[in-house]
């Protein structure tokens, strides 16, 4: 994971491909350290791999979830990540921690929204609700192809 | 040893139990709590075990509340991966904090220092008891009957039966409330320091009567006062006395 950051620390972009394996490697490690209480589900609806995103940005919306929910093997954080042509939707099952600090996600996300502007000229559509929290990533053009 | 581990991570979890299991064969893992739902739910319907290690940072809160809500009465260890709640877990009953990842040698000597924290606060309050026990043979107020001798029958007089006693001629002499006497073979101040404080006073160095014995009593001036018992009887009491007297018979 610190090789992809390192060798990604140069680029703007990633391609959708490499995002999603150290989306993925990251996921495994909350795994092993959270037990049954997390899970990543990848839902493929004919994404573009080659498609491009700033680096880190799914794997910061996995993060934050884990940072901000309360999750035990009796009510797992499920992250769903949903890779449709042009875009990814990340959604989380959304259970507020005890200790939650109001707007303590912000940073981060403010950053991501303004590095997404950067690269694909779209905004970071982000949905709340009581029960969920839904991330729109958009996708740029595959390198090479714009 | 009885002891309760609150972790949210399982792999942490089971590296806490490995060492705490090698540093002390003998303790006994009570609980294993991963969230503060589960820990409120457990405090309140077990009783308290003799040292809680935490986590801080739980699955669903932080684990400060616990103690801040007077849930956990008991020394707790932390350990956590953070060092920004240093403070305020001493102001729980922090006796100390592991910075993780966790080293088993910290866990085994911080159940050492539980264990010489106990001792050594321990012995105090034993000292305390042991002073306490030197200047009073048997907890105050425990002696509910005297042994006293009737010729040569011996006897065990109720305290409620006691009017009052006197010593004279190194002899100490129960009064009973019906106008007997008997002989016991303690001193005044020995009597006096086995029972009720509430109900008997040493009125003098020769008497010690029972508050229900004591019909009336007037000033003689200069607070001494002159007290008239039940069997007849009048005694003194002092000057340093007096007040302590009408305090006491005021109660």
């Amino acid at each position: 994971m610190t090789r992809y950051l390192l060798s990604t620390s140069d680029e703007h972009t990633v391609t959708l491909g490499e995002e999603i394996d150290l989306t993925q490697r990251y996921a495994s490690l909350l795994s092993i350290r959270f037990g049954d209480a997390f899970r990543l589900e990848l839902i493929d609806e004919g994404a573009d791999r080659s498609a491009t995103l700033p680096p880190t940005s799914l794997q910061l919306l996995v993060e934050n979830a884990a940072k901000h929910n309360a999750f035990h093997a009796e009510r797992p954080l499920v992250v769903e990540l949903a890779l449709r042509p042009g875009e990814v939707v990340v959604t989380n099952t959304r259970v507020p921690r005890e200790d939650a600090r109001v707007g303590g996600a912000a940073l981060g996300l403010e950053n991501l929204a303004e590095r997404v502007r950067l690269c694909t000229h779209r905004p970071l559509v982000i949905e709340e609700t009581l029960q969920r929290f839904r991330v729109t990533v958009p996708l740029g053009a595959p390198t090479g192809a714009a | 040893m009885r002891l309760v581990l609150l972790e949210d991570e399982p792999p942490a979890m089971a590296q806490l139990r490995a060492a705490v299991v090698a540093a002390r064969p003998d303790a006994r893992v009570e609980a294993e709590l991963a969230t503060l739902a589960a820990a409120r739910a457990w405090f309140s319907t077990h009783p308290t075990p003799d040292l809680v290690i935490s986590d801080i940072i739980l699955a669903d809160g932080n684990a400060l509340a616990l103690f801040r809500e007077g849930r956990v009465r008991c020394p707790v260890v932390f350990a956590t991966a953070h060092d920004a709640y240093l403070l305020e877990a001493f102001r729980c009953a922090a006796i100390d904090y592991l910075l993780k990842p966790i080293d088993p040698h910290a866990v085994a000597r911080a159940l050492d220092k539980h264990r010489d924290l106990r001792t050594l606060l321990a012995p105090q309050s034993a000292e305390a008891i042991a002073e306490a026990s030197a200047a009073e043979p048997h907890a105050r107020g425990a002696r509910r009957r005297i042994l006293a001798r009737l010729g040569t029958e011996l006897r065990a007089v109720g305290v409620d039966e006691v009017a009052y006693f006197l010593a004279g001629d190194k002899l100490t002499v129960l009064v009973t409330t019906d106008g007997h006497e008997l002989l016991v073979d303690r001193s005044l101040s020995a009597l006096g320091l086995e029972l009720d404080p509430t109900t008997f006073f040493r009125t003098n160095r020769a008497s010690l009567v029972n508050v229900r014995s004591v019909r009336s009593f007037r000033s003689l001036g200069k607070g001494r006062l002159e007290v008239k018992l039940s069997p007849a009887r009048v005694v003194c009491v002092s000057q340093e006395n007096g007040a302590a007297f009408k305090a006491w018979m005021g109660r």
